[in-house]
């Protein structure tokens, strides 16, 4: 397998109060291989949504590389860049504020299509793309607002898969979701990452749900990465002080 | 057993929707013990955190209860006027919320919002006060507490705005502490030391606890007893660790069950559906239409019973929902 996400010495710096800097990332290196589900987890601050960010061409780099599909969205031309946004999509963690709440479903799943710029792919139907996320075609017509959380976030997919990516970014996809409603979304995902070949980029504080969905995981803390493996050996038998003082604090259910 | 600190009687709240009433939460029956932990469990718009809000007295406008009886430290709290209220607030209940950024004033120091505190309840001289907030802060694991007294919400971590709204809340050392989601909002390692820190001053002060969360595995850990609430009513109500080994209710199974931590490459649970808003709650048994084996007799709206194996229980069916 060949890696399709490559971040290379990747540091992010913000200003600080009084001049200060911040630094979010701090010369993180990883790669992620074709239709792997690769995991970031790590607290509020650990800098593991600002690799997204980065990724996505939402926050500029202070040092370092990414690609994308061969792609740097940082140094692509116009024209890459569109091309660039049909290889990576995202869903984001809140269904609330991340749709237009005057917009229908149907507006908001294919709004990204005109600016489609390859055009030897059929262009998916409203109907195609809530079909492909298991809500009814008939959803086209309802606001935002009619839906629960979970078929918002189905929606949110759908909103992704329509510019045919490669690559999803999963920010905390769950986290905003009720206990019971997440495995709905989670099995979504996992299915579709089968169905399509889709490569998964999952951000989440959630171990268990890594350890049970992603093929690796990356751990990371105060902007570094400090651990990266195989996630159920990562999790059982960490080696790095802070990812053991990260398990140990996971509140776990009983075993019955 | 010792008189109950809170008692819930059939107790029922709704919401002025102009015409009528709209219930909220219904028939709730549940009393917490002296001395206990109880974990209140449910997810959204189940009604556990008006629940929460009704022992303090601290009802949304438009909110009020509508039946039954809710006890404190033995006192029906329906004669309850703005007077007595506020000497139940704080003093004998305290609550601390999900998140001190909107809890704590922005504008005014920690330490002066604990001595708030104290001088709101007490004829205590400034000085002594501060003593006192001081030796709370300590007493909550804040390290060098002179420095934090003067320190603003903004200036402090999640964590320690936490600490120090737990300070605030126990200063008056109060008989129960109604803490809701207080760690929802923080990393789990910050999670884990507020849990440990509230235990260890759950013994010290002989507190009893109303822990409100929708984290299965916090109340696992800490809770004596647990009780399950779904759409504005309790479901299921046991010790800890009989609600989790041999849950009744298939509400509880499903919640357990969404949340448990299966092997690398297996699906997930979950429960199909989504929670109801109240104005679409079934006439029936509010479970039935996600239930995995409704039957005719869920047509019917379930009472709350109290079976052999203890605790109480709002079904026909218990036990049934077999995990596949």
């Amino acid at each position: 397998m060949s890696p399709i996400v490559v971040v290379e010495n990747l540091t992010k710096d913000y200003a600080g109060p009084s001049k200060s800097v911040r630094r979010a990332v701090d010369d993180v290196s990883f790669h992620v291989n074709e239709q792997e589900i690769f995991g970031i987890v790590g607290e509020s601050g650990s800098g593991k949504t600002t690799v997204a960010r980065v990724l996505l061409r939402l926050t500029r780099p202070t040092g370092g590389h990414v690609s994308v599909a061969g792609i740097d969205p940082w140094s692509a031309s116009r024209e890459d860049r569109r091309r660039y946004h049909e290889v990576i999509q995202v869903v984001f963690q809140d269904p609330y504020s991340s749709m237009d709440p005057r917009m229908r479903i149907g507006a908001v799943v294919t709004e990204g299509l005109r600016s489609r710029r390859t055009h030897d792919r059929p262009v998916p139907t409203v109907a195609e793309l809530l079909d492909l996320v298991g809500l009814p075609a008939s959803y086209e017509r309802m606001y935002p607002h009619e839906l629960s959380g979970g078929q918002r976030q189905r929606a949110a997919i759908a909103r992704a898969l329509a510019m045919g990516p490669q690559v999803l970014v999963a920010d905390e996809p769950v986290s905003a979701l009720d206990v019971s409603m997440r495995g709905q979304v989670l099995n979504l995902l996992t299915s579709l990452q089968v169905e399509l070949g889709l490569t998964v980029l999952f951000i989440s504080h959630d171990l268990g749900i890594v350890q049970q969905m992603c093929n690796r995981v990356a751990v990371m803390h105060n902007g570094r990465i400090v651990e990266t493996g195989d996630p159920v050996e990562t999790f059982e038998n960490p080696s790095d002080p802070y990812t053991q003082r990260l398990v140990a604090s996971v509140p776990r259910i009983p075993v019955s | 057993m010792s008189a109950p600190v809170i008692e819930f009687k059939n107790f029922s709240l709704g919401r002025d929707i102009g015409t009528s009433w709209e219930p909220l939460v219904t028939d709730m029956t549940l009393q917490l013990q002296p001395g206990e932990i109880l974990g209140l469990v449910g997810e959204s718009g189940s009604g556990k955190s008006l629940s929460a809000l009704s022992c303090l007295g601290l009802l949304p406008a438009k909110v009020r209860p509508l039946g039954g009886q809710l006890n404190i430290l033995g006192r029906d709290s329906s004669t309850f006027g703005d007077e007595e209220w506020r000497e139940v607030r704080g003093a004998q209940v305290s609550m601390i919320f999900q998140d001190p950024m909107t809890s704590l004033d922005p504008c005014f120091t920690v330490g002066s919002q604990i001595v708030e505190a104290i001088r709101a309840h007490e004829d205590t001289s400034a000085k002594e006060a501060q003593g006192r907030a001081l030796e709370m802060l300590r007493l909550v694991g804040i390290t060098d507490p002179e420095q934090r007294f003067g320190a603003f919400p903004h200036e402090l971590s999640g964590g320690l705005r936490q600490r120090a709204m737990i300070a605030a809340a126990l200063v008056m050392k109060p008989t129960v502490l109604v803490a809701d989601e207080p760690t929802t909002a923080l990393d789990v390692t910050t999670q884990a030391a507020i849990i440990e820190q509230v235990v260890q001053l759950q013994q010290q002060l002989g507190m009893t606890v109303l822990w409100i969360s929708h984290d299965l595995g916090v109340v696992a850990n800490l809770a004596d007893r647990v009780a399950v609430m779904y759409a504005g009513e309790l479901v299921e109500v046991a010790d800890t660790k009989r609600l989790f080994a041999d849950p009744q209710h298939p509400y509880t199974m499903g919640l357990i069950n969404s949340a448990r931590v299966r092997s690398a490459g297996e699906p997930f649970d979950f429960i199909s559906g989504s929670v109801p808003e109240p104005s679409t709650w079934p006439e029936g048994c509010r479970f039935a239409p996600r239930c995995s084996r409704p039957t005719s007799v869920c047509q019917e709206h379930p009472a709350m019973t109290q079976p052999d194996s203890g605790g109480s229980l709002r079904c026909f069916h218990p036990g049934m929902a077999v995990v596949s």
